[in-house]
């Protein structure tokens, strides 16, 4: 059992608990923090990392990554602002659930949801690297595009009460994703000549503009006209409203195992990343629901699901990264910089050379997800507790603030943060018009890589648009999605049916779409 | 849902599938036997315009809401945008001046437009903000401040 | 704090800060580098140019000091981090780390704000990147001999990996097949690492891609050829395409450090001074070579020259595309 001797290695070194420890912190504050991804602050450590042994630096790597993306399902449930794209799904579900009051409650949900999930991940990466290192060599284009397409069925789930100023969303997503160099052809679409839009409109701006900034303007816009601002409207808490029980929680384990092995699949495919996972796991978690007039207005399966799978991505994710050197992420792709560093030559071989760091690498990830699992559910209820306790006229200019120094922090670009601002406007104005914000973003995030998928699956194919059905992964992933797209309209056309009958009974046709 | 919201919701989705439409002319066409670049955007385009004629047409059917402009409010608009120009006037500000001194100003701004006036407590707020925001960013994360291009005070300081 | 005595300290300190604006200027090149130097590195943390910068960084401890800040600013294939640089103030505190075919290749197929040789002088180039030929494992091919045969059987018919057209690596690969009067389909991939997986997973026929990208593949990809005049320093058993006697244009590209045009010729030489010093140490040596690729120091004229002929090289290449495009 090389994970034993992984397990040895790492307990009888203090200093590598220590970092253990010191990542999780780090990685909680980092994620939690809309826009800011860790890469900056990794990046600065990186030539510190020349000088230790590689096992430290790579452990907290790692272990960053892994509470990063736990930390930010905090800011989501909180400030209905996505602390990192895997949790866009996250806030959902979470944000109902804070404007009830019960921010504690969905935090301990979003915890244990990913400590399981990672903890399954971890699993699948320790015990099936093997056969994950042949199944991912196999896997290109054609899976990629069916994963995307299944994604996209998210949408139909947020998509909100009239579907026409849904799909209206979603169009402009996919064309403010389009901005920018074709990646595939090389040609310019939709730049108008300016050179700074050449490079596409960012996620990280987009999101902090439509989430964060749309959301101070549309509190700005109730506090100014008298009406109560969200986060302090509701009555005090009581204590129940930060505890979780058993009985609460039973409903959702299942839900968060299956998740962790929708988010360990999609993790072995590198590029898809965390918000691919959550997005597919809530809509075939939404599927399967029994209570889905719940999901979206504060059900804990909802958060369950993406939380879940985002922090199932984790493990996987390292297999291509190892084995074919493909990162799914900045911080992957400074981790192999570490490798690279100490001469440790990543590739299909490393296992063989390798194996016993690689599997001490392993048992720092367990170690890391248990201090965060603690961080988080102790934590939890107090930061709750404690953001609702400022007052929402210092609150709100801080998140003002802090929304202009994380979109520039991402990538040291002031266009980003024009583009943040322009973005908020358009949230705001969305809120207005009741357009889905939910449903822009999905899109926007899914598009490039759609397209991208499809046109490279396209131009690897000698039988056009046949090769969807040689290839049985993604045939598996369309045939889940069409299944949902098709139990979807199922359940409007029952609905319908329904509703129907009742207007019968009162005489009353009016309908709207 | 009101008549309002489903005009402005068709007329904006228009209006910007129209100018995408015409932008994607420009698109070069494919080579043969690729899907190319421009069917993407030209389709896209093509079904936004689709969906605002489906809005304007639904919205004709629709009866007027009984308070005709209950999807855009009155007075807290002005305060929007004014907090919009804010936004705007700091990215400016942050080119002009560096991070720290553009941060000052637009903290003792947005506090004052979030209903603080009292001087004394709006500008320690504003310094305390700043001094905040820049350790943790600019010197604990080392994220590059950008110098001003107008006023430079870190080339200053350190002569 | 009182309000007054605010405002008075600062007046004072704009008052001061405009007095000492253009005295400061000209104190500056004096006292170079007084404080720290931001490399700017136009691509993501972590990717192979950037692990020179850090590189640089990791030498220049023990040489300079102020310290050397790595500062990504990823986007557009290099062009928003060089226009960044070109439009910095020229006190050669701003600096640009790229790797320079790509630029030149960039700025000559997209309508660019940047021009490599109008908006920046070369401080120095600090190393070299090749492209190499390469094929899957298993594939039928053994040699480059033997898949240009293929490729002039099956006209058309066969595909290959490249990390994304404007990239130096696309460019090689589309000389060479043109140089050899073949045509293939082109599969685009964004970076130079899912290029790297599709070929390793036999998706493509055959990839041009960075040679150090080959080191730790060796069960799943066969380097076949070098787009270069002489053998890399760590591959030393691939042959060049010179050796094989196949006609290809010698497109690689050098990483070099440029700085904006105005920059003082003092401070220039004084930065070039510093990198020949820090490319000579080991630190900077041994760094580069766990990366996989080479140190390779010249003096600014050198690399300036070499530029210059990369880019008539490639000019017939790239007007053929942007003809193709128009």
């Amino acid at each position: 059992m090389d994970i034993l001797v992984g397990f040895a290695t790492v307990l009888s070194d203090p200093w590598i608990l220590v970092a253990i420890a010191l990542a999780s912190i780090v990685g909680v504050v980092i994620g939690a923090t809309p826009g800011l991804t860790a890469a900056a602050a990794i990046a600065m450590l990186l030539p510190v990392t020349y000088h230790v042994p590689p096992l430290y630096a790579l452990a907290f790597l790692y272990v960053i990554g892994k509470s990063g993306r736990f930390g930010g399902s905090i800011a989501a449930i909180l400030f209905n602002t996505p602390g990192t794209s895997a949790s866009a799904a996250t806030q959902l579900d979470g944000y109902p659930l804070a404007v009830q009051g019960k921010a504690g409650k969905a935090l301990k949900v979003a915890t244990v949801s990913s400590v399981i999930g990672d903890t399954i991940g971890d699993l699948i990466l320790i015990f099936g690297v093997a056969y994950v290192a042949q199944l991912a060599l196999k896997l290109g284009p054609p899976e990629y595009f069916a994963i995307y397409a299944m994604a996209f069925v998210v949408i139909g789930s947020v998509i909100g009460k009239s579907m026409l100023k849904g799909l209206a969303s979603c169009l402009l997503g996919i064309l403010v994703a389009l901005i920018g160099l074709d990646s595939v052809s090389g040609y310019a679409r939709f730049t108008f000549d300016s050179f700074q839009l050449m490079n596409g409109i960012g996620l990280v701006p987009v999101m902090i503009g439509i989430f964060v900034l749309g959301e101070v303007f549309a509190q700005m816009d109730s506090m100014k006209s008298g009406q109560d601002t969200v986060l302090h409207s509701t009555a005090p808490q009581s204590a129940e409203d930060s505890q979780l029980s058993w009985m609460e929680y039973r409903p959702c384990l299942p839900v968060a195992i299956r998740s962790a092995f929708t988010g360990g699949l999609i993790g072995m495919l590198p590029g898809l990343g965390s918000a691919v996972a959550a997005f597919v796991a809530y809509a075939t978690e939404f599927r399967r629901a029994r209570n889905p007039e719940q999901w979206g207005k504060g059900a804990l399966e909802g958060i369950a699901a993406p939380e879940s799978a985002n922090n199932a991505v984790s493990g996987p994710s390292m297999v291509p990264l190892l084995t074919l050197g493909v990162p799914g992420s900045t911080i992957g792709a400074i981790l192999m910089g570490v490798f690279l560093i100490h001469g440790i030559e990543i590739g299909p071989t490393l296992f063989l050379t390798s194996r016993e760091l690689i599997f001490s690498l392993f048992a720092t990830g367990l170690l890391g997800i248990f201090c965060y699992g603690l961080i988080g559910y102790f934590g939890s209820g107090f930061v709750g507790r404690l953001i609702m306790r400022v007052p929402p006229n210092i609150i709100y200019p801080m998140i003002f603030l802090t929304a202009f120094v994380a979109a520039y922090a991402n990538r040291s670009s002031l266009f980003d943060v024009l583009v943040m601002c322009v973005f908020g406007l358009v949230g705001y104005v969305m809120r207005k018009l009741e357009l889905s914000t939910a449903a822009f973003v999905i899109a926007f995030v899914l598009a490039r890589g759609a397209e991208e998928s499809l046109r490279q699956a396209l131009l690897l194919s000698d039988s056009g648009a046949l090769v969807f059905f040689e290839r049985p992964v993604a045939l598996l992933f369309f045939a889940l999605g069409l299944g949902s797209v098709g139990y979807r309209m199922y359940g409007l056309y029952r609905d319908k049916r329904k509703a129907a009958a009742l207007h019968k009974t009162t005489g009353n046709a009016g309908e709207s779409c | 849902m009101s008549r309002g919201s489903y005009c402005w919701t068709g007329i904006l989705a228009g209006v910007i599938g129209l100018i995408a439409l015409w932008a994607s002319t420009g698109i070069p066409d494919p080579v043969a036997g690729e899907i190319g670049a421009k069917l993407f955007p030209q389709a896209v385009s093509a079904a936004l315009i689709l969906i605002s004629t489906l809005l304007l047409w639904n919205a004709r059917r629709l009866p007027a809401s009984d308070a005709p402009r209950d999807w855009m409010p009155q007075s807290s608009t002005l305060h929007v945008l004014l907090l919009a120009t804010l936004g705007l006037t700091y990215v400016g500000l942050i080119e002009a001046l560096g991070y720290a001194l553009a941060t000052l100003i637009a903290s003792t701004a947005v506090f004052l437009l979030f209903g603080h006036r009292r001087p004394q407590r709006l500008l320690l707020m504003a310094v305390l903000a700043t001094a905040a925001y820049y350790l943790c960013f600019f010197v604990g994360l080392g994220v590059y401040d950008p110098p001003g291009s107008v006023l430079d005070i870190r080339a200053l300081l350190s002569n | 704090m009182q309000l007054t005595s605010f405002f008075k300290s600062a007046a004072t300190l704009i008052t001061a800060t405009c007095l000492s604006l253009s005295a400061a200027t000209a104190a500056q090149a004096d006292t170079f580098p007084s404080r720290p130097i931001n490399l700017v590195v136009p691509f993501n943390a972590g990717g192979g140019v950037d692990a020179y910068a850090r590189a640089l960084a990791a030498g220049a401890r023990d040489l300079i000091d102020v310290p050397v800040v790595v500062v990504n600013k990823p986007g557009a294939g290099g062009l928003t981090g060089a226009q960044s640089v070109a439009t910095a103030r020229p006190d050669g505190y701003t600096l640009l780390l790229t790797s320079g075919g790509s630029f030149l290749l960039n700025t000559m197929l997209n309508a660019s704000p940047v021009d490599m040789f109008e908006n920046f002088q070369f401080v120095s180039q600090i190393g070299q990147l090749s492209t190499a030929l390469m094929v899957p494992a298993n594939s039928p091919y053994k040699s480059a001999n033997e898949l240009i045969a293929a490729l002039q059987e099956n006209p058309g018919k066969l595909r290959w990996a490249h990390s994304g057209r404007g990239g130096f690596h696309y460019i090689a690969g589309r000389a060479f097949l043109e140089s050899n009067n073949l045509t293939a389909q082109d599969v685009p991939f964004k970076g130079g690492s899912p290029a790297r997986a599709a070929l390793a997973g036999a998706q493509t026929d055959f990839g041009f891609m960075g040679i150090q990208q080959a080191r730790g593949f060796g069960e799943l990809i066969h380097p076949l050829a070098l787009v270069a005049d002489e053998r890399d320093g760590i591959m030393q058993d691939i042959p060049t395409f010179k050796e094989l006697n196949i006609p290809f244009v010698n497109i690689g590209s050098p990483v070099v450090v440029m700085a904006p045009t105005k920059t003082a010729a003092d401070v220039v030489a004084q930065l070039n001074q510093y990198l020949e010093q820090i490319t000579a140490t080991t630190t900077f040596a041994e760094l580069i070579e766990k990366q996989g690729t080479a140190a390779l120091y010249a003096q600014p004229a050198v690399i300036e020259q070499k530029m210059l002929d990369m880019r008539t090289a490639s000019t017939p290449v790239i007007t053929q595309l942007t003809g193709q495009v128009q």
